[in-house]
């Protein structure tokens, strides 16, 4: 399968086929929305639609300044902080304790050879530990990610894709993912966030996907409540009735290395505010 | 490269599989729901299952216990029929993807 | 547009006048016509059915999206009723890339909501 990869991807270089790096990709990505976007600027899009939505922005300003999530967020610090029943903590399992490490995920983990997530790392500590893991979607998991990328704001985005070809072929299958049509409603993620960001659905404006994965989780006031990005994207998977696939599983964490490298060197500014 | 394989061989199934209408009765209802569930399979294999399938089965279900045969093979081929359109959109996507990318 | 379909609700009207006299059924014909695009209308405007203004300005609905084209000058647009009702059955056969729900190869709608919608779309 390996090998099959490197023959394939090796052919697609020699015939001069459209074969792109992640890093052509990366640039194609935000030359399409600065282009679409002549007047915002790149730092801006962290904030999601409220980069593109003057009238939104200054009414989600105020909602950050009394922030839903402070209260997922207190209780994070402290489930992070609470020794499990071996004594152990989470920052036992990450480096540098677990403090301002959000921009470092997901990477591809060339052990297991899979993308891991901080959400999926985050329970992997607490099985080890002897602990039941959490939910993925919502909950304490959302709480924990929320304290951690609060650890990490103002760090820049940092997603590697090392010199391997599984590594290589997770990035391409959550590319595969975000530019394919599903569901009975045919869209594709990109139908709407790369294709029509600025558009509007009803009375919602579409978001831009650059700068997506930098402001998760988020507090979604339709939820009333904390979610992760894989929440995210199984209710984004519904809206388009398809069946969502399992959060933390394969397809998504490939999804999330992808998204995640197109806002390579942007600012992590989660938890965030959303409608 | 697995995974088109298994959307040939989905797509080969399901074209295969193309039930005869099922007559209004126990026989045909589990006929029915037996081939939809089959064509549901192949979707989630293909991790392309849409979110309308199951309850469509589930109704059929419902109907069947209240002895109302006729609705539940309605419901089942309409799962089927889905089901297959979701395979076959697994398949176009399959190629499709490439030409919407951004460059 | 409007002038033209006033001569074609005029026309109508003249025709059914005289139909009523000679030919009994030709109003019920027009009654069906205008039935026909009411019922598409309430297809149309169904969030779960046809949504179509999600995505698409249309006259009379409220709160429409704008990925899509405004819904106006239709049978302009589309002289070919059957081109039309092709468009909302699957617009990914003459565009691939068409952000648009394929309502008919995907079941979204049944062969007659189509029919119907189509007739909605077609006055718009």
């Amino acid at each position: 399968m390996k090998m099959l990869i490197t023959i394939l991807l090796g052919a697609a270089l020699v015939a001069g086929l459209a074969w792109a790096s992640p890093e052509d990709d990366r640039k194609a990505f935000i030359e399409h929305y600065q282009k679409r976007f002549p007047k915002v600027a790149l730092d801006d899009y962290v904030n999601g639609v409220y980069a593109i939505d003057e009238a939104a922005y200054e009414q989600w300003l105020e909602i950050e300044e009394f922030a839903p999530y402070e209260l997922a967020m207190a209780e994070g610090k402290e489930l992070f902080e609470t020794p499990f029943a071996n004594g152990k903590t989470y920052a036992d399992c990450f480096p540098n304790g677990g403090i301002g490490i959000r921009q470092d995920y997901p990477y591809f983990d060339t052990e297991s050879g899979q993308v891991k997530t901080l959400e999926l790392e985050i329970n992997e500590c607490r099985e080890k530990n002897g602990e039941k893991p959490y939910g993925y979607k919502k909950g304490p998991i959302a709480a924990i990610s929320a304290y951690m990328a609060f650890t990490s704001r103002g760090n820049k985005l940092n997603i590697v894709i090392p010199d391997d070809p599984r590594a290589l072929a997770a990035y391409e299958s959550g590319k595969e993912f975000y530019y394919s049509k599903r569901g009975q409603l045919n869209f594709s993620c990109a139908d709407c966030h790369v294709y029509n960001p600025g558009m509007m659905v009803r009375a919602d404006k579409l978001s831009p996907a650059l700068g997506h994965p930098t402001h998760f989780p988020v507090y979604r006031s339709k939820w009333d409540d904390m979610g992760t990005l894989h929440r995210r994207f199984d209710g984004c998977n519904k809206q388009v009735r398809a069946k969502p696939l399992p959060a933390q599983g394969e397809d998504y964490r490939n999804l999330e290395y992808f998204v995640t490298y197109m806002s390579n060197g942007m600012e992590v500014n989660g938890p965030g505010a959303r409608k | 490269m697995t995974k088109q394989i298994l959307i040939a061989g989905a797509a080969l199934l399901v074209a295969l599989s193309a039930a005869p209408a099922q007559a209004a009765d126990e026989a045909g209802y589990t006929a029915s729901c037996a081939a939809a569930e089959e064509a549901r399979k192949m979707a989630a294999e293909l991790h392309y299952e849409w979110n309308t399938v199951a309850p469509l089965i589930g109704k059929a279900g419902a109907a069947a216990k209240a002895g109302d045969f006729a609705k539940a093979v309605k419901l089942c081929d309409e799962a089927r029929l889905q089901s297959e359109a979701s395979v076959a959109q697994a398949k176009k996507q399959a190629d499709a993807w490439r030409a919407a990318v951004v460059k | 547009m409007m002038k033209k379909t006033r001569l074609v609700a005029l026309m109508t009207t003249v025709l059914c006048a005289f139909g009523a006299m000679l030919l009994p059924a030709a109003g019920t014909m027009a009654e069906e016509a205008a039935s026909a695009i009411e019922q598409g209308k309430a297809i149309a405007f169904d969030r779960k059915k046809g949504n179509c203004l999600a995505c698409h300005m249309i006259a009379t609905g409220d709160l429409p999206g704008n990925i899509g084209p405004p819904l106006v000058a239709m049978s302009m647009r589309y002289p070919d009723k059957a081109k039309l009702r092709a468009q909302i059955w699957d617009s990914t056969a003459a565009n691939p890339m068409s952000t648009m729900p394929p309502f008919g190869t995907h079941r979204i709608l049944s062969e007659d909501e189509i029919d119907l919608v189509t007739e909605f779309i077609y006055v718009q």
